[in-house]
């Protein structure tokens, strides 16, 4: 027989694990209804007609929006990684080391603006990129980043002391037991966490507009230097800026197609997680 | 008698503080399996460590004395520490496979050292495409890395048991399997010494019996030191036993003297089961 306040107690925790998936489930729910009637094969993969948003689609946003994943996942992944093996490997355990673990932490709830003011003034101006996929991966790229060293600076610090030991113990160098037990462990556990940031930035608006992504382009971007559209930012110029009545349910049509990019994108990442621990039979 | 590590005044401390081995002198004799004994904290393991160079991978830890290994300090400063370590492997309490396939497991320490060659260039990366190989592939290949596998892990007993599933993750085994596999892992550098450190403390009594029967056996191709907290153990498997109490080295003698004539009372006390 349970007490009556912890019937009321267990009640309250349950009712808090429901109501996530119910608020997951009620923002796609709506967002579903709002804008599935305008989800068709010509909405997917035409060009964007500027006058009438009937007559063309979105693929230039999606194909936008997948350069940008993928662009920061090559370039986010190998730095964060390389980041997190340095602070855990080869740093010393002194005042400069935990500073910079501090920073990378507090980075992490740095407000997307600021990355955005950062790129616009590094990557734009300072290095010459000027407004362009490349400024916009670069800069996604750096907030991205913390979550990814973070996740893996967890990784590695997971790694039994004995595991390396035996490699050591085997004649082998430190960076030979780096990539051939640490790492092997390390990159599914650490895909989990930076799977999360590269959600995020995917789905970021505010530091693609300094520095590159436009509402409307007449051809798809054929090189790194140009302009792009993305998902986020098309989503939000049809829902406040268009004068189309039609607008917000297309807008709606485009939050759709960006959750289920962002969906296929997790599960991607689960899948390989999956792969590397039945590969090696990691509990 | 043919000595093959001489430790002379050994120290070491941890923190700047802690003493874990205080002024330890003992000579391993060639081709023998030495038991460290005692209880808890007594400084066995941490002794055990600085025989191959471990405890300099541990921040804050000082080191005085010299180990004699064939005739050379270990820690003279122009000593190569990985070539050392080939020399002397070690197997520690839980079983450390690595997440990799068996074969791979004990193809490892052959590769790092670069005795087959071609591993991390483009005829490597080729050899990992194409070395699926059945049992009896493995068996009679003339392959200098097949050969090595194929030696270890039958030196270890444990040729039997795994032949059909060498290319499967190393962590489907059971603990004294992967055990097992540490040992052939260890010996498939071909080192001088061996050192245990505590191999069978998470095993079963079967699987302890087998790696018991497997030490009796490498003294003949190796020296073995290791560590136990199991008396019944040393008196098993040993030659000669070393007993270790708060840092210091109080008895060393053959197996013999240790268990039925000490000099100390702290051993009689010890091996009789007064304290553990």
């Amino acid at each position: 027989m349970l007490k009556k306040s912890e019937t009321i107690g267990f009640f309250c925790i349950k009712a808090s694990a429901y109501a996530g998936i119910l608020l997951l489930l009620a923002a796609l729910a709506l967002i579903g209804l709002a804008g599935y009637r305008v989800i068709s094969w010509q909405f997917l993969t035409g060009l964007w007609q500027h006058q009438d948003i009937a007559a063309g689609g979105i693929w230039p946003a999606i194909l936008g929006s997948f350069y940008l994943g993928v662009g920061v996942t090559l370039c986010s992944f190998p730095l964060g990684i390389g980041a997190a093996i340095y602070l855990t490997e080869y740093g010393r355990q002194n005042f400069w080391r935990r500073s910079i673990e501090v920073a990378i932490r507090n980075l992490a709830g740095v407000p997307s603006v600021v990355y955005g003011l950062f790129g616009l003034g590094v990557f734009v101006y300072l290095m010459r990129l000027g407004t362009s996929l490349l400024a916009a991966v670069l800069t996604l790229s750096a907030m991205t980043l913390p979550w990814i060293i973070t996740a893996a600076v967890e990784a590695l610090q997971a790694v039994p002391p004995a595991l390396r030991e035996s490699s050591l113990a085997l004649g082998a160098t430190k960076w030979q037991t780096i990539k051939q037990v640490a790492l092997p462990l390390v990159l599914p556990a650490s895909l989990t966490g930076g799977i999360v940031g590269i959600a995020r930035a995917m789905g970021e608006t505010a530091p693609i507009i300094m520095v590159g992504a436009t509402f409307y382009l007449t051809k798809l971007p054929t090189s790194p230097l140009d302009k792009f559209m993305a998902l986020p930012y098309h989503s939000f110029i049809l829902a406040t800026q268009h004068s189309d009545p039609r607008a917000v349910e297309y807008a709606s049509g485009t939050a759709l197609v960006l959750i289920v990019l962002v969906f296929i994108l997790s599960l991607g990442a689960i899948i390989l997680r999956y792969y590397f621990r039945s590969k090696y039979k990691i509990q | 008698m043919d000595t093959v590590i001489a430790v002379k005044n050994l120290n070491v401390w941890y923190n700047h503080s802690v003493h874990a081995v205080k002024n330890v002198s003992i000579d391993i004799p060639r081709h023998t399996v030495v038991a460290l004994i005692g209880p808890s904290g007594c400084g066995k393991s941490t002794f055990l460590r600085s025989l191959n160079r471990l405890l300099d991978t541990m921040e804050n830890t000082n080191i005085e004395g010299e180990v004699i290994f064939n005739g050379k300090n270990i820690y003279h400063g122009d000593v190569d520490v990985t070539a050392l370590r080939k020399q002397i492997g070690m197997v520690f309490q839980n079983p450390t496979p690595f997440p990799k396939s068996i074969y791979d497991n004990i193809a490892y320490g052959p590769l790092v050292n670069n005795e087959v060659g071609g591993y991390w260039g483009l005829s490597g990366i080729i050899k990992k495409f194409k070395k699926r190989k059945s049992a009896s592939e493995v068996e009679a290949s003339k392959d200098k890395l097949d050969g090595i596998v194929r030696e270890s892990l039958k030196e270890a007993a444990l040729w039997g048991e795994v032949k059909d599933r060498l290319f499967k993750s190393a962590y489907g085994l059971s603990g004294g399997q992967q055990q097992r596999l540490c040992i052939a892992r260890a010996i498939a550098v071909k080192p001088e010494v061996i050192l245990l450190d505590e191999p069978t403390s998470d095993l079963d009594p079967m699987a302890t019996k087998k790696i018991e029967e497997l030490v009796l056996k490498l003294k003949d191709s190796y020296t073995v030191i290791i560590v136990t907290h199991n008396i019944q153990q040393a008196s098993r498997i040993s030659d000669y036993v070393a007993f270790f109490h708060l840092g210091e080295l109080v008895e060393y003698d053959t197996k013999k003297n240790i268990f039925t004539n000490p000099r100390h009372q702290l051993t009689a006390a010890y091996v009789k089961g007064e304290f553990g």
